[in-house]
């Protein structure tokens, strides 16, 4: 158990720091989880699971000029 | 705010340049990110449904935002002036070949960074040409 300052600032305990992989100086995100209840995780862990998520033979500069009517060459 | 283009979001969905997405988290630390009503649309071909997309923009921390009145009018006289400049010739007859198209997405990428916010991060080379008085993260 942890008491909230003035400001709602607080102390993550050990165990969590450890289990979440936080350091001090790091962004974390408040979220519900699938049973509605509010979890401590660090910010960018539901950002995760989307690299890759949608494989493509085709590189995105192709992708991009395909979609904007130009040249691959136009994109990084 | 930081006008993000369809080909920076595209990349993190496609598994391409896998550091693009910390840089977007870290920006997003710091400055609201927002990508354009037609840069979304862009982006929607590749999800299943709008939910989806939403919810990865929500996940990145972009909004969906449509330009202001002021970056509209900054992308349709850049638009104008790019197509002035525009020498494409048609490869048989060698006469200059009409735009049909409308306003290009890149310029309201464009637009929206510079009026409305404080810069752009894109994959575009033509962006980077066009907008050079912009800040590019």
């Amino acid at each position: 158990m942890t008491t909230l300052t003035v400001k709602y600032s607080m102390v993550v305990p050990k165990e969590a720091r450890k289990e979440l992989n936080l350091r001090p100086g790091m962004k974390v995100d408040l979220q519900k989880n699938e049973r509605g209840e509010w979890v401590l995780v660090r910010a960018g862990a539901r950002a995760e699971k989307w690299i890759g998520k949608y494989p493509s033979s085709k590189p995105v500069a192709e992708e991009i000029a395909e979609l904007r009517g130009r040249e691959a060459s136009d994109f990084d | 705010m930081i006008s993000i283009d369809t080909g920076i979001l595209l990349a993190i969905l496609r598994g391409e340049r896998k550091h693009r997405q910390a840089d977007l988290l870290s920006f997003g630390a710091k400055h609201r990110l927002a990508i354009c009503d037609a840069a979304f649309a862009e982006l929607c071909t590749v999800f299943q449904n709008a939910d989806e997309a939403e919810a990865f923009l929500a996940d990145h921390h972009v909004d969906v935002c449509m330009p202001s009145g002021l970056a509209l009018c900054e992308a349709g006289r850049r638009f104008k002036v790019y197509l002035k400049e525009r020498k494409a010739l048609c490869p048989g007859c060698g006469k200059p070949v009409p735009y049909r198209g409308t306003t290009a997405v890149d310029f309201l990428v464009g637009a929206l960074g510079l009026v409305d916010g404080v810069g752009i991060m894109t994959n575009d080379r033509q962006i980077r040409r066009i907008w050079k008085d912009v800040k590019f993260f």
